[in-house]
């Protein structure tokens, strides 16, 4: 019996197989088609029982049970049993009705009993299958690449991620294959190396594999190689594509390298201001070891006066944008270091990147630049107002006409000086990027026009240009400062006067642009370039014709223009075209914005 | 030519000093010279003046340092002084902060002569 029982488990195991494949595939096609593979159980278990019937041997009677038992072990526990139990009674009546020699009741129990037991290995061989195919699901949806492999180097499994890594579409055609068949030969060779190792340690090894992928770039996996116990000579493998970590890794290498590499200094942060890591050059500049700085947090480094506006700045990082901000640092000596900052940060992560110049000498220039303009400025304009003043009073006193010609000669040259050492220490000024006061009255724009002619008029006059002006509205009236504003609009007219040679004209108009006035100076002068045109505001930018014709100018003229009409919220134009003159136009709102009153 | 008051000049700079002198003394003003901050507030302490011409940057005592001991002179005849500023300097910063220490006029120089008059004659008491 003990030899007929393992025949039959042999038996079961052998087409349960088969069955598992018809209904795996019927599973493919949908579920209307697993009902085949049962029917054709059923009726084979029917055929093979009425030839039991006629020639009773146990053994026959077995193979009559196993189709019915593989029916219940595909149908699960209960239920199998259950079906079982009602197909033996319907077998049971319809022996009955074919009249065998046996009493009915006899006939039921043995079909019951053998059912019985039937179902029992069915349930058996189910629960064996559904550990199968729990293995199997686990094994198909991880993304590692897993296979067993007989003594013989056979595969005898391989999971879904493997099939699709040798670029086949099923499991099925790679089972019984050895790896010459499937792999490149270098691949193969290497695998059989490593499985050689394996197979003589006693632990599972970790190797390096290298392939060429279906698509042809070069793939690294980590693999997992062991042998498995219970089957001898068999051995697993877990193979993990780490050629994404493995880029990203020498990504992270070159970045590390760039890190200690580079001149300026650069870290990462935590939003709450600790340093996470930080090159080298920061203990250059700071003098702070590295330990010392992870130890620290920003706001125990940074200038109290700083301590607002860095905090600011931080609330607004962002990984889209990128912020730059100047603070001062606490070095170890206990000196103050000016630092630039750039930097951009990822919110998820609350990491900030930054990277970090020391510009302490650059600030150290700036703020000698700014007294140095602080002392010549003073230095200059003390004697001017001397020699102004004295020239005004001498011009008062009784003299000949030569030497009153002679300090009109002194005055207007006194003046011409002055006006650029204002010029200078405005742009200066303007180039410091510190908040101008403009002193914003309430003012007559007509007036000052009809002021920069008449003041002009002179020197047109001993060019031979004619100076016309038209005043379209009269009085213009704005907010502004009157001084500056009639310096851009002399600025103007006296390039146009330099530029226009005798015989032309120069012509002065004053505009109701409706929201804006319009104060342009036209020439009949040389034009200029549409090349030169863009360089034209450029403080001490001077045309090559300008230099070559001799025409004196320092090249603040323009700067000053655009930034006194910037300053009142307007904007100069210039159109010309070379040969045909050239006309600037100062476009002024009438009303300014509220927040520059 | 009519005799007004008196306006104390001062100005480390001797030539303007003269300058400023001379055209006020054409107005008719009667004119204290001095070449330091101190003199002139002592100056104007013991005497009223009509007016006070001071220039910003001098020794011993600024214009700034002046302009708030005066304003905050017991003697309310002192502390009412009309008081122009005299600079050379370009900082923005000192306008804001004469005119916050109660300054009458800020001037730079170079200043038209005509602007300092007119502004004196309208300000003196």
């Amino acid at each position: 019996m003990t030899g007929v029982s393992a025949a039959l488990i042999h038996a079961i195991d052998r087409t349960r197989c088969v069955i598992i494949a018809g209904v795996k595939s019927a599973k493919l096609k949908g579920p209307r088609w697993q009902v085949f593979p049962l029917a054709a159980m059923l009726l084979a278990a029917m055929i093979l029982i009425r030839f039991a019937v006629e020639d009773p041997d146990e053994p026959v009677f077995l193979l009559g049970i196993l189709p019915i038992a593989l029916v219940a072990l595909e149908w699960g526990r209960w239920f199998g049993i259950a079906a079982a139990a009602a197909v033996s009674i319907v077998i049971t009546i319809w022996l009955r009705e074919t009249q065998m020699d046996l009493s009915t009741f006899g006939i039921a129990i043995r079909y019951a009993t053998f059912f019985i037991v039937g179902g029992g290995l069915g349930h058996y061989a189910t629960k064996l299958r559904r550990q199968n195919e729990l293995l199997a699901d686990i094994t198909d949806s991880s993304p590692d690449v897993i296979f067993v492999k007989d003594s013989n180097g056979r595969y005898k499994f391989m999971n879904e991620s493997g099939v699709k890594a040798l670029g086949r579409e099923s499991e099925r055609e790679i089972l019984g294959k050895r790896d010459p068949d499937l792999l490149p030969p270098k691949l193969a060779k290497s695998i059989v190396a490593i499985e050689d190792e394996a197979r003589s340690s006693a632990r599972p090894i970790i190797r390096e594999l290298r392939s060429d992928s279906v698509e042809g770039e070069e793939r690294v996996f980590m693999a997992t190689i062991g042998m498995l116990i219970e089957q001898s000579g068999s051995l697993f493998v877990i193979a993990r594509d780490v050629t994404e970590r493995r880029r990203a890794e020498i990504e992270m290498r070159r970045a590390a390298q760039h890190f200690e590499l580079a001149g300026d200094m650069m870290c990462t942060l935590s939003f709450d201001g600790w340093f996470l890591d930080l090159n080298d050059r920061w203990r250059e500049v700071l003098g702070w070891s590295r330990d010392e700085m992870m130890r620290m947090s920003v706001s125990d480094l940074l200038h109290p006066d700083d301590r607002d506006s860095m905090s600011e700045r931080w609330e607004e990082l962002s990984s889209e944008r990128m912020e730059q901000y100047q603070s001062r640092f606490r070095g170890r000596s206990g000196d103050y270091r000016w630092l630039s900052w750039t930097s951009s940060a990822d919110p998820k992560s609350g990491v900030i990147y930054a990277v970090v110049r020391d510009i302490t000498d650059y600030k150290n220039a700036e703020q000698l630049k700014d007294e140095f303009f602080a002392l010549v400025s003073h230095e200059l304009r003390t004697p001017l107002t001397s020699i102004i003043g004295y020239l005004e009073l001498a011009e008062e006193s009784e003299l000949d006409e030569e030497t009153e010609e002679f300090l009109k000669v002194i005055k207007r040259n006194t003046k011409r000086l002055a006006r650029l050492v204002g010029d200078l220490l405005y742009v200066a000024r303007l180039e410091s990027g510190k908040e101008m006061i403009v002193d914003h009255r309430e003012m007559d724009l007509a007036k000052t026009v009809r002021l920069s002619a008449d003041a002009a008029l002179p020197v047109a006059n001993s060019n031979g240009v004619s100076l016309e002006t038209t005043i379209e509205v009269d009085p213009a009236e704005i907010n502004g400062d009157k001084e500056r504003i009639g310096q851009a609009i002399d600025n103007l007219i006296s390039n146009a006067l330099k530029f226009t040679p005798k015989g032309g004209s120069v012509r002065v108009d004053l505009r109701d642009l409706g929201d804006e006035w319009g104060v342009s100076v036209t020439d009949t002068g040389p034009g200029i370039s549409e090349a030169d045109q863009r360089h034209l505001f450029e403080r001490f930018y001077r045309t090559d014709s300008v230099i070559r014709a001799g025409i004196p100018g320092v090249g603040l003229g323009l700067p000053i223009v655009r930034a006194i009409i910037s300053q009142h919220d307007g904007r100069v134009e210039v159109r010309s075209e070379p040969g045909a003159g050239a006309a600037f136009s100062l476009i002024i709102p009438k009303e300014m914005s509220d927040n520059d009153q | 030519m009519i005799n007004r008051g008196e306006i104390v000049i001062a100005d480390d700079d001797l030539d303007i000093l003269r300058l400023l002198s001379l055209r006020l003394k054409r107005e008719g003003w009667i004119i204290s010279e001095h070449s330091n901050g101190r003199d002139a507030l002592a100056r104007a302490a013991a005497a009223p003046p009509a007016l006070m011409l001071l220039d910003v940057m001098m020794p011993q005592m600024t214009g700034f340092e002046v302009l708030e001991a005066i304003r905050s002179h017991p003697d309310p005849l002192v502390a009412k002084t009309p008081l122009i500023l005299l600079t050379a300097s370009v900082q923005e910063e000192s306008e804001i902060r004469a005119m916050e220490l109660g300054a009458d006029l800020y001037l730079r120089k170079p200043f038209d002569p005509r602007e300092l008059i007119s502004a004196v004659n309208s300000l003196a008491r």
